[in-house]
């Protein structure tokens, strides 16, 4: 924020029970093998979505 | 010869049109009524907000692709409907105004057999003083204009990073009746990621302002994932992506005014705050077009015909009841309007039963309430069951049984992509089904098989393959059809 300003508290909301990646979580997020299986997995799930929304 | 008439040209009205068009023989006629002489693929604004594409890469002009599909196009908006037709005639008929093709404000009566009411929201940013881009303090990224200049005034933010004076960034939530979280959700996620590549995160505050009771409600009560053999809630997952990329969430909002440099705001307990900033980027929340509705003699039936939030009354449980009462066969499965059995109402048009999430109010009597989300998969496949009804109405008669959507049958999916190429992209894409849960059916409301929220490039990449092929799909370009809504 610019300094000249004041601001009043705002109730943020405490994150610090959230759980955060390790390394290797992270390094498998741009693991291209692992990654094109999930983009694979998640095609197949919208297309299970589609054909069931279909059968209605 | 059938007249079917679509009102709007957006995600829904676009795709009935393009189905009625290729279901129906050219003995019959399509028009399409749309004020904007663009398509523009929404969900890709939010590349335009932080400059990682051109706003001409999200829309195209509609006029092409009607005159080569053969579909009639009004640039105007319609102004009145009149089901039951006028003095002159008793087929319906809707008053429209142009906006464009040289006759912007003249007005016309045009007449239908079939009207398809697919106009989706008025951004009514007027409901918060100060907010939007009108009043000039905030910015959105409703419309591919809006998101261009929120991409302006996020560079400027951006520069005075880059010259070592910090800001404070709010991205959220305009209202406490907003819907779209997700949107503003997957904003924040590029906002941030933009923060990082011009190396000035640290200097940077970012703040997540909703009206959600909690992260990941998503104006859908949060949602239950399967990952790795444990059940997990969508707070988890997006309290986790927050506090990784230090994002600072206020959940729980009712922004009650903006000026240039202060959003004012109520959280659930009542209490006020004042959060000074430098960007904002805040939705609106959605109302109903203005469109009115007379009878044949004139009289205004607005009423009967339109919810108070002014969308159109479906074949929805509209009784009042209490939310412990509320139940996924509420909600609307034909669209077919209340009175009429040749108007519908698809995509955002239509009016919603109820919240999904559990609507709250502050001690001081301020409503805080998500309103349901109606995203663009949904409103596909609504637009193309209704096509498909109106072609058996008109080819096999009256008694054709309706096409069923309901949204406790259809799922919906929503990436948060950020940056560009194959390679330095990153995602948090979600997949929700059924939207309206279900727990007659599932026991955490929805289907944990398909329901899923995970963090990886490949998110990036379905973005990117959502992007080129809607867009080619709504181009109408040969073998579009078998694209899915
Ligand atoms: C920033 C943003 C990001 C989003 N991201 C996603 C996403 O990732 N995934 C997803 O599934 N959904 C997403 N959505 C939601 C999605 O865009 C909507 O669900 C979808 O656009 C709804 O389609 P619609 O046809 O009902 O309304 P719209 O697309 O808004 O179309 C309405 C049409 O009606 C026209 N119209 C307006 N007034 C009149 C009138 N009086 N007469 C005639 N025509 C009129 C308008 O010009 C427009 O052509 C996002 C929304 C936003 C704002």
């Amino acid at each position: 924020m610019s300094e000249e300003k004041t601001t009043t508290p705002v109730p943020v909301l405490d994150l610090s029970g959230a759980p955060m990646p390790n390394v290797k979580t992270l390094k498998a997020r741009y693991n291209l093998l692992s990654q094109f299986g999930k983009f694979v997995g998640f095609n197949l799930s919208i297309m299970r979505m589609v054909v069931k929304e279909g059968e209605h | 010869m059938a007249e079917v008439v679509v009102l709007g040209a957006g995600i829904s009205g676009h795709t009935a049109a393009l189905h009625l068009r290729r279901l129906l023989g050219r003995g019959h006629k399509v028009t399409v009524v749309s004020p904007n002489s663009n398509w523009n693929w929404i969900p890709s604004n939010i590349w335009v907000g932080v400059s990682k594409l051109p706003k001409e890469k999200v829309i195209f002009p509609l006029a092409p692709v009607y005159r080569r599909k053969g579909i009639d196009f009004l640039q105007a908006k319609a102004t009145a409907i009149r089901p039951k037709g006028d003095a002159q005639d008793s087929r319906g008929a809707v008053d429209i105004e142009f906006t464009g093709q040289n006759k912007a404000g003249q007005t016309d009566r045009i007449r239908y057999d079939y009207l398809v009411y697919a106009t989706g929201p008025k951004l009514k940013f007027e409901a918060t003083e100060g907010l939007g881009p009108d009043a000039g303090n905030t910015t959105s990224v409703c419309t591919a204009d809006h998101a261009r200049e929120a991409s302006e005034k996020l560079a400027a933010t951006i520069a005075k990073l880059k010259e070592g004076t910090p800001q404070t960034l709010v991205v959220g939530t305009g209202h406490g009746t907003c819907t779209c979280e997700g949107a503003a959700f997957e904003y924040t996620f590029n906002v941030d990621h933009e923060l990082r590549e011009a190396g000035v995160r640290d200097l940077a505050t970012l703040y997540y302002m909703t009206n959600e009771a909690q992260l990941g409600d998503f104006g859908v009560g949060g949602m239950t994932f399967n990952q790795n053999g444990f059940e997990t809630s969508s707070e988890l997952w997006t309290s986790s992506l927050f506090r990784e990329r230090d994002v600072r969430p206020i959940v729980g909002t009712h922004v009650h005014k903006i000026t240039s440099s202060t959003i004012n705001f109520e959280t659930l307990d009542g209490e006020m705050h004042d959060l000074d900033y430098d960007f904002a980027m805040l939705l609106p929340p959605f109302s109903g077009q203005p469109v009115k509705a007379f009878d044949a003699e004139d009289n205004d039936i607005t009423g009967e015909m339109f919810a108070p939030s002014g969308f159109m009354k479906v074949d929805a449980d509209y009784t009042p009841k209490p939310y412990e009462e509320w139940k996924a066969s509420d909600w609307p499965s034909t669209y077919q309007s209340v009175g009429y059995n040749n108007i519908w109402a698809v995509g955002i048009a239509f009016a919603p039963p109820h919240q999904i999430s559990q609507p709250r109010k502050s001690p001081n009597g301020t409503v805080i309430a998500p309103a349901p989300p109606r995203t663009g998969m949904p409103s596909g496949v609504m637009a193309k069951h209704v096509a498909m009804t109106i072609v058996d109405r008109i080819k096999i008669g009256s008694k054709a049984k309706a096409y069923e959507a309901p949204l406790s049958k259809m799922g919906a999916v929503c990436v948060a992509s950020a940056g560009t190429g194959l390679t330095n992209g990153s995602a948090a894409a979600m997949i929700m089904n059924p939207v309206v849960p279900d727990y007659a059916k599932y026991p955490t409301g929805r289907d944990l098989a398909t329901t899923r929220g995970e963090i990886g490039l490949y998110g990036h990449w379905s973005k990117l393959m959502l992007h080129y092929l809607f867009i080619y799909k709504a181009k109408a370009r040969p073998g579009w059809q078998l694209i899915p809504e």
